[in-house]
C-alpha cells in the first residue's frame, strides 16, 4: 500500500492506492504546519478506515509543505505527480490544469505521462482558490455555496477589477448599488476563468485537459472554463481536490 | 467662515473643518457601508468635536470613494490633488508626497503652490498597501495600529516572498509555525511594504522634500523602511498624516469660495464701469 500526500498551502490532501487502485482518502487543514498535519493523516486513515501506518510500503509527499516534513518520506515533484495523475485518471490526457489555494498550475504531457512544459501562476490571487475565498466571505456565504448562487445569473455584470483586494470592495459597492448577488458572482466567476484561460493559452493546452485542484469542484466554474478555453476537459475522476496527492502515490510505487 | 473637507477611504473616512486657515477639528472614523453615511458620520464627529452644525458650514469639498455623491457637500475634487494640498499646508517645502491608504498607494508631486504636478498610484494591485498590515494585524490578533511598534522591535525582518497581499498573510502565518517572532515578522512586512511603493515612486521620480500621509504613515517602521529604501528623509507633518486628504479638501473649499467672491467682485466692478 502506498501513500500519497499533497501538503498545500490551505488543505492537506492524502490518498492510500494499492495495484493503482484508490482505496480511501482524507482531507485535513494544513494550518502551517506540515508535520502535524501529516500526523493527523495518519489517524484519520487509522480512525475511518482501520488502517495503520504500519502497512504503508512507502509514503511519497509533495505539495508546499514537502521539505518541511521530517518523517520519513520521499519527495515527490509536484509537475510529474500532475501529469502521473492526469493519465491515471484520463489514459489520452494530453495535458492538466490544477488549481489550488495559492497558485495555478498548467503542464503539457507528452507519452507515457512525460511532462512537456509547465507554467506555474502565483503572483495573484485572482485565478486561485483564496480568491473565491475572500469574495465568498464578503459576500457572506461559503465557497460551495457559489457555484449554485452564479447559476441563477440572469445577466452579465462586468467587474473592472482582477486585484482580489479591489474586487472585494466592488462586490460590496455592486451589492450596495443593487446588483443581484448571483450576477455579481458569476462576473467574479468570468474574471477568474479568464485569468485561468491566460495560463492555459500560456503552455498552450490540449485535449483532453485533465482539470484538478478545489476549485475544479466547482461546476459552474468549470462550464466557464469550458466556454473560455475551447478544449475537450475532463474533471479529475474520484475528487480533483485529490490529484496531486494520488500522483505522489502513482510515483511511490516507482520508487521515484 | 467655515471650510469643511471630507475624505472617504477604503478602510477609514475622515472630516476636517477650518477657520481662518486653522484647523478647527478633525475626525477619523471606520467606513461604512456606503460613502454618503461614511461622509455624514465623519462630518458629524468633527462637527460635534468643534461645537458646530452643518448649516454652519460656508462651503464644503468631498475626495475619495464616491466624492461627487456626498449631498451635503458644494464641489468635489480628487484626492490626489487633495493629498498634495493638505500636505503642502503643513509644509510648504514638501515636493513629493507618499500616499499610502487602506487599499492604495500614490506618489504624487506637487508644485510651489501645492498643486498637482505628476502623480503615480496602482491601480491594478493591491500590493504595498494598508491591506497588507491588515492581514498581517488579523493574523496576529492585534489592532493594525499596534503593529509599527511591535515592527520597531523586530531585528531580524523575515523575508516577505508573496506579490499579492492576500498571500502574504500566510506567509506570516507559516514564519509563526517556523517559531519566528511576531517583531521580526512585523518589521520583514513592514519593508516589504515600503519596497512595493518604491517601485511605484521609481517610475514617478521624487523632487524636493518627501513626506508621507495616510494611515499607514502611522506606522513608524514602515516610515523608517520607507526612508531606507527611497534614499530620503521623510518630513514629519503637523498634522494627523490620515487626514491630510480631508485637510486638502478643505482648502480647496476656502480656496473656491474665495475665488467665488473675487469673481464676483470683479463683475460688479466690470458692470459699473
Amino acid at each position: 500500500m502506498l501513500l500519497g500526500c499533497d501538503i498545500g498551502t490551505a488543505a492537506t490532501k492524502a490518498v492510500l492506492i494499492k495495484d493503482d487502485k484508490l482505496l480511501h482518502k482524507v482531507k485535513v487543514a494544513t494550518n502551517a504546519n506540515p508535520d502535524d498535519a501529516l500526523q493527523r493523516v495518519h489517524a484519520a486513515f487509522a480512525s475511518e478506515a482501520g488502517i495503520s501506518a504500519t502497512v504503508i510500503e512507502q509514503t511519497a509527499i509533495t505539495g508546499w509543505g514537502q521539505q518541511k516534513v521530517s518523517a520519513q518520506h520521499i519527495n515527490a515533484n509536484h509537475m510529474n505527480c500532475l501529469a502521473k495523475a492526469a493519465v491515471w485518471s484520463e489514459p489520452s490526457a494530453r495535458s492538466a490544469l490544477c488549481l489550488g489555494a495559492q497558485q495555478g498550475i498548467a503542464l503539457s504531457i507528452g507519452k507515457e505521462a512525460r511532462l512537456l512544459d509547465y507554467r506555474v501562476s502565483d503572483k495573484c490571487a485572482n485565478g486561485a482558490g483564496k480568491f473565491l475565498d475572500v469574495i465568498s466571505e464578503a459576500l457572506g456565504c461559503t465557497v460551495e455555496e457559489t457555484a449554485a448562487i452564479a447559476e441563477l445569473s440572469t445577466n452579465d455584470l462586468s467587474m473592472s477589477s482582477q486585484c482580489a483586494v479591489f474586487a472585494e470592495s466592488e462586490v460590496v459597492s455592486l451589492v450596495n448599488a443593487g446588483e443581484p448577488v448571483p450576477d455579481i458572482m458569476e462576473a467574479i466567476f468570468r474574471s477568474l476563468i479568464k485569468n485561468v484561460a491566460t495560463l492555459c493559452k500560456r503552455v498552450r493546452v490540449k485535449g483532453p485537459l485533465v482539470l484538478g485542484g478545489g476549485l475544479m469542484n466547482n461546476h459552474r466554474l468549470v462550464a466557464i472554463l469550458n466556454d473560455s478555453i475551447k478544449t475537450e476537459t475532463a474533471v479529475f475522476a474520484q475528487d480533483p481536490d485529490y490529484m496531486a496527492a494520488v500522483g505522489a502515490a502513482l510515483l511511490a510505487k516507482r520508487g521515484n | 467662515m467655515i471650510f469643511a473637507g471630507v475624505d472617504v477611504g477604503s478602510m477609514s473616512a475622515e472630516a476636517v473643518l477650518m477657520k481662518d486657515d486653522e484647523i478647527l477639528a478633525a475626525s477619523v472614523i471606520v467606513v461604512k457601508p456606503n460613502p454618503v453615511e461614511s461622509a455624514t458620520e465623519a462630518m458629524a464627529v468633527a462637527l460635534a468635536e468643534a461645537g458646530l452644525s452643518l448649516e454652519q458650514i460656508d462651503y464644503c469639498v468631498s475626495t475619495g470613494y464616491g466624492r461627487e455623491k456626498i449631498p451635503f457637500s458644494d464641489h468635489n475634487v480628487s484626492e490626489i490633488s487633495c493629498h498634495g494640498k493638505g500636505a503642502f499646508w503643513a509644509d510648504p517645502s514638501i515636493g513629493t508626497i507618499v500616499d499610502i491608504g487602506g487599499q492604495d498607494c500614490k506618489v504624487i508631486q506637487i508644485d510651489a503652490e501645492g498643486d498637482l504636478k505628476d502623480f503615480i498610484m496602482n491601480d491594478k494591485c493591491a500590493a504595498g498597501t494598508g491591506r497588507f498590515l491588515e492581514g498581517i494585524a488579523k493574523s496576529f490578533n492585534v489592532q493594525v495600529a499596534d503593529l509599527g511598534q511591535m515592527a520597531l522591535n523586530g531585528s531580524d525582518p523575515v523575508p516577505i516572498n508573496s506579490i499579492c497581499t492576500i498571500f502574504t498573510q500566510f506567509d506570516a502565518m507559516c514564519f509563526l509555525a517556523d517559531g519566528r517572532s511576531r517583531e521580526d515578522i512585523a518589521l520583514g512586512v513592514a519593508e516589504a511594504l515600503a519596497q512595493r511603493v518604491n517601485k511605484l515612486a521609481g517610475q514617478v521620480g521624487i523632487s524636493g522634500k518627501v513626506c508621507m500621509s495616510g494611515g499607514v504613515a502611522k506606522n513608524q517602521a514602515v516610515v523608517k523602511a520607507m526612508e531606507k529604501v527611497i534614499g530620503h528623509p521623510i518630513q514629519p507633518l503637523r498634522v494627523d498624516s490620515q487626514v491630510v486628504g480631508a485637510l486638502g479638501a478643505a482648502i480647496y473649499a476656502a480656496e473656491r469660495y474665495l475665488k467665488f467672491d473675487e469673481v464676483i467682485e470683479n463683475n460688479c466692478l466690470d458692470k459699473a464701469c
